[in-house]
């Protein structure tokens, strides 16, 4: 009943002047209003009622944007008019610079400002100047990579740049603590500084950068001690790694120091191992997994840099166990991606073209809809 | 009671119940319906509304039940409207209680 009337409400939504991220918006906030209906001790049907028909409630949405876009009626007309001029301004700049200097390449990047215009002026007509460099941030990461690329041939770490995309959304939201947009963006500056430590001819111990995640994690722990055991499980385990790796070079035995952290996390409550609530199947495929990782790491020894995505395995099988088919293609096309940017960025040393497994995730969602 | 005065009220106590404290948007339809004969289909367009205004940020947190929820916190531009509709409410009902005598008449 909840999906039938949020399918409806994106039907209606559709239909009127509402953008794409705004739908996805609205349809999530109502969502988690039904949600928080039902968990209050209402009914699907006493929720609905409280938020009107789809209808109704499209209406009411709509009246609400209009209210809002004839507050700022009088700027849209010469922010309007740039937008309009700004093909035939990036035409002629094109054509001058590329007969006057004899450069056509890479001055067709001029067409990007047509975009980048439209989107500064709607920033500055809805007055959301806060998100606005996230919506250039395609565009300015596309230009920064194309430039770096063919002036200087780093394609590679170049790629880096876009993960600034998804950072600058980060940066440009309201988190609830300035420790929770830190964390949020862990994983970003991870991939970044391991990176540039594998360039360096440091992928492992580089990978112990990524050990920053959970440990900023820990630390929105309410309870102090927890936080000074945890954090120093993790410290004592990345000490005795290092020694053991360095010092013997038996980088797998050396591994074997982060069981610390995870018996820590069990003893104390942090780590809840609820995989082991999920079916059978779940289960049968971490003891699977568990057998690769150790076997093959031990085997190969080299392997135990990229080998952990055989972990992906668990969410995936879960995934195909308990989501409807129509949803696999998107819902496993982050682990796809990311599986084949950690094997074959490792195997081939080519992670400045395999970067774009990561399209697979927008283009899955593209041809699911 | 004319549906466009009814708005402004909905809008000036959605201010005001979330300058008390942040809240997400079910919590705002329930605080609001419980004391005011309202449509609540109306609530949720106004919040959003109001937060294109920049009378709220939102910000997300994680729920012991499902997806993390969205909370509504008032900005300083928030606070100063709310101040604004405060002043400019109490400011008309005194006037109208003058015309009519108060609520004992």
């Amino acid at each position: 009943m909840k999906q039938q009337y949020l399918d409806k409400m994106r039907t209606y939504l559709e239909e009127r002047e509402f953008g794409r991220s705004e739908i996805e918006d609205i349809i999530q906030d109502y969502s988690q209003m039904m949600d928080d209906g039902v968990t209050d001790g209402k009914t699907i049907e006493e929720v609905i009622e409280k938020l009107g028909s789809p209808k109704d409630a499209v209406k009411a949405l709509t009246q609400e944007k209009i209210i809002r876009h004839d507050g700022v009626i009088n700027q849209k007309q010469s922010s309007h008019k740039i937008v309009a001029l700004m093909p035939f301004i990036s035409t002629i700049l094109f054509f001058a610079i590329g007969f006057g200097f004899e450069r056509w390449h890479p001055t067709w990047m001029v067409f990007f400002l047509i975009p980048i215009t439209g989107i500064l002026s709607s920033g500055f007509r809805r007055r959301r100047h806060r998100h606005l460099l996230t919506s250039l941030s395609p565009f300015l990461a596309t230009t920064a990579f194309l430039l770096i690329g063919f002036l200087s041939g780093y394609w590679h770490p170049a790629w880096l740049v876009f993960l600034l995309i998804p950072m600058l959304g980060i940066i440009e939201s309201n988190f609830k603590s300035c420790l929770h947009k830190i964390t949020s963006l862990s994983p970003f500056l991870s991939v970044i500084a391991f990176v540039f430590l594998g360039m360096a001819g440091l992928w492992n111990p580089g990978w112990l950068v990524f050990l920053s995640i959970p440990m900023l994690g820990l630390l929105h722990s309410k309870s102090l001690t927890k936080i000074i055991l945890s954090e120093l499980s993790f410290l004592i385990a990345i000490g005795l790694y290092l020694y053991i790796g360095y010092q013997y070079q038996m980088w797998g035995l050396a591994a074997s120091a982060f069981l610390i952290p995870v018996i820590y996390g069990i003893l104390s409550g942090e780590v809840k191992i609820s995989l082991w609530k999920g079916g059978w199947l779940e289960k049968l495929t971490l003891i699977l997994a568990l057998i690769v990782y150790i076997g093959v790491g031990y085997l190969t020894q080299t392997t135990w840099p990229w080998l952990w995505v055989v972990f992906l395995a668990v969410p995936v099988v879960a995934i195909f166990k308990n989501s409807p088919k129509s949803t696999w293609m998107v819902a496993t096309s982050p682990f796809v991606a990311l599986t084949i940017f950690i094997v074959v960025g490792f195997l081939f040393q080519a992670f400045h073209i395999v970067w774009l497994a990561f399209f697979w995730i927008p283009i899955a969602g593209i041809l699911k809809k | 009671m004319n549906t466009q005065f009814k708005k402004g009220i909905i809008e000036m106590c959605v201010i005001h119940v979330i300058s008390q404290k942040d809240m997400y948007g079910y919590e705002v339809i329930e605080t609001l319906s419980n004391q005011l004969e309202v449509n609540e289909n109306t609530i949720y367009p106004i919040l959003r509304r109001l937060t294109e205004q920049e009378y709220f940020s939102t910000y997300t947190e994680s729920t012991n039940v499902g997806a993390p929820r969205k909370y509504y916190r008032i900005t300083p531009l928030g606070i100063k409207k709310d101040v604004e509709l405060l002043s400019e409410w109490r400011s008309f009902l005194k006037g109208v209680h003058t015309l009519l005598g108060g609520f004992e008449s």
